[in-house]
C-alpha cells in the first residue's frame, strides 16, 4: 500500500464508516449521556440537577429555573434551564478512525479497531465535559463555579478546553491513534519511516 | 518518537493558546477569516450572478440564504496543527519552511473549497449542509493535513537514504 493509494481507500472507506456511525449513533451517544449524568452531578451537584439525552443530543438540566429573565434556584417543579449539545460533533472522530485503520494494511485489524476505539471513547468523554463546562460558564454566568479560584482565568481555561474540545480533538487524536498503532504497517515502513540504519538495529521478527 | 510528540504537544497548546487571544483575533484571525470570505466570493461571483459579498458573509439575493464564516471554519486550526507537527520533527530548516509554506497553501486552498462548496450546499439542502459542515469537512482538511506531513516524512526519508 503506497500514499496515493491508501488516501483514495480512506476516502472510500469514509462511506460506509459515517454510515453505520449515523444509523447506530443512539448506542454511542446515550452512554455519553449517562456518564456526563454520573460525573456533573457529583462533581457539581450544586449546579447540574440531571444529564439526558436522546441519542444525539445531550441535555444538561441545571438546579436553576428561569424567573422574568432571572436565574432563580428550583423551588418545585418549574421549568430548569437546560443546556443541550450536539454529541456528533465529537463522535465523528469513531468513523474517521476507522477509516483510517481499516485502509492500513496490516494483520488484526478488527483487534486494532476495538483497541483504538477503547483510547477514543474516553477523549470523546473528556472533549464532551468540556463542551457541558463552556455551555454552563455560558448560560450560567456568575452562578458557574469550578474549583474556586479567579473568575477571569477560570473563564478563560474554560473556554480555551471548550475550543480544544471541539475544534482540534476530535480530528487530531483519532489521527495521532491511528498513527500509533500504525507505525510498524507496510505504509509507514516503506513509505516514511527513516531507514533502518538511522534507527539502529533492526528489531529481531520485526516486519520490514 | 517520545521527543516529537512532547515538542508536537507543547507547540500545538502554545499556538492554539496564542489564537485564542483576543489581541491575536483582532489584529490576525478576523482580517484572515474576511480575506477568506473575499477570495471565495472572487471565485463564485464570475459564475454566480446572485451571489452578495458583504464582509464575512455570503449570501444569495434570490433565497437570502446567507453563510458567515466564522473562527473555526478558517482552517487556522488545521494549520496549526501542521506547523506544529512539521516544526516538531527533525529535519532541516529548509525543508520544514518549504512543507509548512506548501502545507498552508494547500489547507487553505481547501478550506476555500470547503467554503464554495458549503454554501451551495446550503441553498440546496440544510440537512446535507449541516452533515457536511459539521463532520464531513474537518475530516477531510485533517486528511489534507496528514497527506503533508506523510509527503513531509517521505521526503526527510528520501534526504536521509
Amino acid at each position: 500500500m503506497s500514499l496515493p493509494r491508501f488516501f483514495p481507500t480512506v476516502l472510500a472507506l469514509l462511506v460506509p464508516c459515517y454510515l453505520f456511525w449515523y444509523l447506530l449513533h443512539p448506542w454511542i451517544g446515550n452512554p455519553l449521556a449517562w456518564v456526563l449524568d454520573v460525573h456533573l452531578t457529583a462533581m457539581m451537584p450544586g449546579l447540574v440537577e440531571q444529564v439526558g439525552g436522546d441519542g444525539v443530543n445531550v441535555l444538561i438540566y441545571s438546579t436553576y429555573s428561569e424567573v422574568n429573565g432571572e436565574l432563580t434556584r428550583l423551588q418545585g417543579s418549574e421549568y430548569r434551564v437546560g443546556f443541550p449539545f450536539n454529541s456528533r460533533i465529537l463522535t465523528y472522530a469513531l468513523p474517521f478512525y476507522a477509516a483510517l485503520t481499516l485502509a492500513t494494511p496490516g494483520p488484526e485489524r478488527l483487534d486494532t479497531l476495538f483497541r483504538g476505539f477503547l483510547v477514543l471513547l474516553p477523549t470523546i468523554y473528556l472533549c464532551a465535559l468540556g463542551v457541558a463546562l463552556q455551555a454552563m460558564s455560558a448560560g450560567l454566568g456568575d452562578r458557574f463555579e469550578l474549583f474556586g479560584g479567579n473568575d477571569i482565568i477560570r473563564r478563560s481555561l474554560v473556554a480555551l478546553y471548550y475550543q480544544l474540545s471541539t475544534l482540534i480533538l476530535p480530528v487530531l487524536a483519532p489521527v495521532l491513534v491511528w498513527a500509533w498503532q500504525s507505525r510498524d504497517s507496510t505504509l509507514f515502513v516503506a513509505f516514511v519511516r527513516p531507514p533502518r540504519s538511522d534507527r539502529g538495529v533492526p528489531e529481531a521478527g520485526k516486519q520490514v | 518518537m517520545a521527543r516529537f510528540i512532547l515538542i508536537f504537544a507543547t507547540l500545538l497548546l502554545v499556538l492554539f493558546s496564542l489564537e485564542q487571544l483576543q489581541v491575536a483575533q483582532q489584529a490576525f484571525i478576523q482580517p484572515f477569516t474576511a480575506g477568506l470570505a473575499l477570495a471565495s466570493a472572487a471565485l463564485m461571483s464570475p459564475f454566480d450572478a446572485n451571489l452578495l459579498a458583504h464582509g464575512r458573509v455570503l449570501s444569495d439575493a434570490r433565497t437570502g440564504f446567507a453563510v458567515s464564516i466564522e473562527s473555526g471554519c478558517n482552517g487556522i486550526e488545521a494549520s496549526i496543527v501542521l506547523v506544529a507537527a512539521v516544526l516538531a520533527f527533525p529535519a532541516s530548516w529548509k525543508l520544514r519552511l518549504i512543507t509548512v509554506c506548501g502545507g498552508l497553501l494547500a489547507v487553505q486552498g481547501l478550506n476555500i473549497l470547503r467554503i464554495v462548496s458549503l454554501y451551495y450546499l446550503g441553498l440546496w439542502n440544510t440537512e446535507v449542509f449541516t452533515f457536511a459542515h459539521l463532520y464531513l469537512w474537518p475530516v477531510l482538511i485533517m486528511l489534507d493535513v496528514l497527506l503533508v506531513f506523510l509527503l513531509h516524512l517521505h521526503f526527510v526519508r528520501v534526504r536521509l537514504d
